[in-house]
Formats: structure tokens, C-alpha cells, sequence
């Protein structure tokens, strides 16, 4: 599980405001969408990589994220190399299977454009960690608000990251409970009962968060939450010379990047 | 002067249940009380605390009828942000009440919603903090606290925004007995030292006796009793009904009145029972 902490650990990237990182990740988020090329799209991957270096996380965390897409990404692979109309055929691998769309020919541009998509996928996913782990929640609260997200759904939004946890441990602990009642096939067993059991821990997990998300808008509300007057924000935040140099990267990057798309750079 | 709490036939069933969780409650509080809600578990205890503030009905739906007025709110019209500066309600389990990241952050919370100035927020969450005694805890994270402090930070929150009428759900419940002794000790002052009301519902009878001026019993979602602590503590077929175990100088009195002992005033502290029983010997 990714570790979304209230207390995010120190890095170098903290002493960013959060409106920097959330605009720098949404400009990669779009230039991964923009360019279809693998070549393109590794240049992103590099920069990313480049600050995960610079923020010094833990490298063993990407393994982990890339174990857990292995599956889907090796899907999408497939996929694309079979179904991507390419023209530059390099090997016959049946007769034209014409109900699926599968001309027989493994193309170039198949395994390209499937390279492509793994590659955006990869990306994107180790994007996110970036600012999730360097970014305290109430500060990535605030770059919300301060971009004009309103505060009722930017509050609404960090709780829920900062309840992951909490449900978490919640499923650890009534998978216990259910184990010391016996229930034993959480890794073993049939389909069904994999199921059955799987339903049974669902159950109280849902009904619990349901409760505590109850009790949880009784006690903001007690505390005046959504009062109809301009709030005030105890915490502050200020752009530092990094932060303008940044943000002026990130949409030197994205104008770039557009322009270079719209000129036919960047596509298979 | 009118009261500052009034509870008009209060009746109320939460959404897609047929029996309600509170019925026909009538009760008023004048300012400056300290009254204790006693009754056993599911009695309605909580749904009740969630009627001073408007939780009940405006965020359970489910049906409501009687009216229940506080600090000159009436908890139909008035919205929950306007009540919450009149009534602070600390909720049954404290953890669920803690979401910001520090103390400091989590007691001005109230006050941020408010849209208070910057240092008048500070200068309340100071004052809120010390009451409490957790001042030098500022920079702490809520989840790393000790339960007894998680309570107390859980009063500051409400302390902060300097409500007339304090509700408090079971605050020592889950703790240890010098957690919930700290707890009660500022709940006390609260009412003594800032003329605070305070509507405290507790299972810990010592408490009650010790510091209530007033003891409303429900059971069975009714409120069957109304009346100063050793009244109540008096009561053998009451105690039964509502399941109440009474502070053990009480049970002692008690006993000791069965016997045929002559003991015209329960004595609800150790003390008067140690002069009560010290006269029994002279007799
Ligand atoms: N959110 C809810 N939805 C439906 N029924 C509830 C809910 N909360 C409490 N109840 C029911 O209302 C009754 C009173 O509960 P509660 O006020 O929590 O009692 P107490 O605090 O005295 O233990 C109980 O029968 C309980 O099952
Ligand atoms: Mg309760």
C-alpha cells in the first residue's frame, strides 16, 4: 500500500507549495496523454525519475507499483500488438482472423504504439506518489483551495485519502477477527468460498466506514464545518523563487509539448 | 431568566426504522447547570445529544417531531455552523473526531470554519489548550496522543469556539481512571471556573454523584427520572429499572439500610458516608 500519510515524510520537494507540485503533475499527466511515441513518453519517464532521485524516495516503493500493474500492462501490450492497425508488417502470425480485426501480421507499429501505452501507464502511476509523499494533506488542502477547487469538496477530498489508511487497518483487523472464528480460506480455497469470505470481511468493513463517515460529518459540522462566511486558513503557503522557476518549466513544457504535437511530433 | 435548553415533546425515529431511539422527551436546563444523562446502552443517550445541536434532524434524516430550543436556536431553523457557536458537542468516540493533522490545526478547525481573524484563532486555541492543559502540544499529531489527551483535545476543539451549552457523549468511556479523572476535573472547571452548562451523559457514577448538580435517567428511549443525584441514588426500584449501578458508597448505604439501619440521607461522596456511618456506631 502506498504510504498516503497525514504526516508525509521530509523531502527536498516539501519545501514546494503545493499548488507548484499539483500544477507540474497534472503537465505531466497531459503531455503523457499527448504524446503517443514511445520515444517521447520515455523523455517523460526520465524526468520523472530525475526527481524521484531528487526527492530522494524510496526506489523499492516503484518496484512495487510496477509489480502490482505487471499484469494489466502485459494486457495492454497484447492488446495493442494484435489490434493496432499498423502498415510495416514484420511477422505472419495466422491468417487474417477478420471477426476480431486481426489482419495476421504483427506490425511495427503495434509493438510501438503497445510500448507507448505501458510506458503512459508507468507515468502516470509513479507520478502521483511524487506529490502524495512530499505533500502533507492539510498543504495539499490548501493548493486546492487556493486554485479555486471549493473548500467543502477539497476537505472532502484529503479526508477520504487520509481515511485509506484507517480503512485499512480496519480490514486487517476484522480479517483477525474473522480468522479467529474459524474462517481460514482468505488465501486458500475455491472460487466460491474465496468469494463468500471475501463478502463476509466486505460487510462490516463497508458498514464500519459508513458509521464512522456518519459520526465523522456530525463532529465537522459541530465544529461549524460549511458556515456561510469566507474561512480562514490558519496554515500559509507562499511561491519561493523554485516554485515560480517551476511553474514556469511546467508551462514552457506544456505549450511546448502542444505545440510540438500540433506541428505532428510526438505520434507514431 | 428562560432556560437555555428546552426539550418540547421530543420524538424521533432514525431513517427506515420503526421504533424511535428517542421518545416524548421533555426536559428544561437553566444556565449554568451541570446535569447528568444516565441509562444504559441503546437507551438513546447519543441520538439525544445529537438532537442540542441539529444533528438530529438536519444530518440523520428520519422522522422528527417536538421541538428542542437552545441558547435561543431553535434546532429546526437554525443552521448547524450557527447552533455550533451556541452548543459544543464533543461526540461519543473522540478519534472520530480528530481529522486534522496537528493539535493546533485541529483545535482552530472550529474557528477557521468561522472565519475568525488569524490571530484572534491563535489567541483562542492558546487559551483553549491551556484549559485543557495541553499547552506545548501544539505541534503534535492528534492519532499520536493518549486517549485521556485525545479527549481533552477534543474539548479544546469545542472550547475554542466558546459556546454557551457543552454536550459531552461519554468522553471517559475508553479511558483509564487518571485519563478519566483529568477529563472530568476540566469539565468541571468548565462549568465552575467559565459558567459553562454542561450536559455530561456517563456510565461513572462516581462522577455523577461527585459533580452533578441534576440527573436525568433514560431508559428504554424515555426519560423516566429527573432529579439531584442522591435521589436517584436512593431509588432501588429506579436503579433496577434503568440498570444503574450506584457509586459504592451508595450500594453501601443502601445495604446498610436494608438491614434496618436508620440512614435518612444517602451519602453520595466518601466522606458523607464516613460521617454517616462514624453516626450509626455513636447510635
Ligand atoms: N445511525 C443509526 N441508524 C439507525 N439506528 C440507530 C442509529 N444510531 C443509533 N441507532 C439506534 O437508536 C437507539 C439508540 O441509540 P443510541 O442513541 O446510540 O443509544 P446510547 O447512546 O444510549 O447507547 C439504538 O436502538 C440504536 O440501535
Ligand atoms: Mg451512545
Amino acid at each position: 500500500m502506498i504510504g498516503i500519510s497525514s504526516g508525509a515524510r521530509r523531502t527536498p520537494l516539501n519545501g514546494l507549495d503545493g499548488r507548484t507540485k499539483l500544477i507540474a503533475l497534472l503537465t505531466i499527466f497531459i503531455l503523457a496523454l499527448v504524446f503517443s511515441s514511445p520515444y517521447y513518453i520515455l523523455g517523460l519517464l526520465a524526468l520523472v525519475l530525475t526527481t524521484w532521485a531528487i526527492a530522494r524516495l524510496p526506489w523499492k516503493l516503484i518496484k512495487d507499483i510496477l509489480k502490482f500493474f505487471l499484469i494489466i500492462a502485459v494486457i495492454i501490450l497484447v492488446v495493442q500488438i494484435f489490434f493496432y492497425p499498423g502498415e510495416t508488417n514484420l511477422f505472419r502470425l495466422s491468417g487474417p482472423i477478420g471477426f476480431i480485426g486481426f489482419s495476421g501480421y504483427i506490425t511495427l507499429e503495434g509493438i510501438m504504439f503497445g510500448i507507448a501505452m505501458v510506458l503512459r501507464l508507468v507515468v502516470i502511476m509513479i507520478v502521483a506518489p511524487l506529490l502524495v509523499l512530499t505533500t502533507p494533506l492539510p498543504e495539499f488542502m490548501l493548493a486546492l483551495v487556493k486554485l479555486k477547487v471549493p473548500y467543502r469538496f477539497a476537505f472532502i477530498m484529503t479526508t477520504a485519502l487520509s481515511l485509506l489508511p484507517s480503512i485499512q487497518s480496519h480490514s486487517a483487523i476484522i480479517q483477525q477477527a474473522q480468522l479467529c472464528r474459524g474462517i481460514t480460506d482468505f488465501e486458500t480455497g475455491r472460487l466460491l468460498t474465496k468469494l463468500r469470505t471475501t463478502a463476509g470481511l466486505l460487510v462490516p468493513l463497508i458498514l464500519g466506514t459508513f458509521r464512522d463517515s456518519q459520526t465523522l460529518d456530525v463532529a465537522m459540522s459541530s465544529r461549524a464545518f460549511g458556515a456561510p462566511v469566507k474561512r480562514t486558513f490558519l496554515l500559509e503557503s507562499h511561491f519561493c523563487p523554485t516554485d515560480y522557476i517551476i511553474l514556469i518549466l511546467a508551462i514552457l513544457f506544456l505549450l511546448g509539448g502542444v505545440a510540438l504535437r500540433v506541428l505532428g511530433y510526438g505520434t507514431l | 431568566m428562560e432556560p437555555i435548553i428546552q426539550f418540547n415533546s421530543v420524538t424521533y425515529s432514525y431513517p427506515r426504522t420503526d421504533v424511535p431511539a428517542i421518545r416524548d422527551i421533555s426536559f428544561e436546563v437553566d444556565a449554568g447547570e451541570f446535569v447528568a444523562l444516565i441509562g444504559p446502552t441503546g437507551a438513546g443517550k447519543s441520538t439525544l445529544c445529537y438532537c442540542f445541536n441539529g444533528s438530529v434532524p438536519q444530518l440523520f434524516s428520519g422522522a422528527m417531531t417536538g421541538t428542542v430550543e437552545v441558547a435561543g436556536c431553535n434546532t429546526y431553523q437554525d443552521e448547524i455552523p450557527v447552533l455550533a457557536q451556541h452548543v459544543g458537542l464533543v461526540v461519543q468516540n473522540a478519534r472520530t473526531q480528530l481529522f486534522n493533522v496537528t493539535v493546533l490545526q485541529e483545535v482552530g478547525f472550529g474557528c477557521e470554519n468561522l472565519g475568525l481573524p488569524r490571530n484572534v484563532i491563535l489567541e483562542r486555541v492558546q487559551a483553549a489548550l491551556a484549559f485543557v492543559g495541553l499547552s506545548g502540544h501544539e505541534e503534535r499529531e492528534p492519532s499520536a496522543l493518549s486517549g485521556g489527551q485525545q479527549q481533552r483535545v477534543a474539548i479544546a476543539c469545542v472550547l475554542a469556539m466558546d459556546p454557551d451549552v457543552l454536550v459531552l457523549d461519554e468522553p471517559t468511556s475508553e479511558l483509564d481512571p487518571i485519563g478519566s479523572e483529568q477529563v472530568m476535573e476540566v469539565i468541571a472547571r468548565m462549568n465552575s471556573e467559565l459558567g459553562k452548562t454542561i450536559f455530561l451523559v456517563t456510565h461513572d457514577m462516581e462522577f455523577v454523584a461527585k459533580y452533578a448538580t441534576r440527573t436525568l435517567v433514560l431508559s428504554d428511549h424515555r426519560l423516566i427520572k429527573d432529579g439531584p443525584p442522591e435521589e436517584i441514588f436512593s431509588n432501588n426500584a429506579l436503579l433496577d429499572e434503568a440498570r444503574i449501578r450506584p457509586p459504592q458508597v451508595c450500594e453501601v448505604s443502601l445495604g446498610l439500610r436494608k438491614r434496618g439501619y436508620l440512614i435518612p440521607h444517602i451519602p453520595l461522596t466518601m466522606n458523607e458516608a464516613v460521617s454517616t456511618i462514624k453516626g450509626l456506631n455513636h447510635a
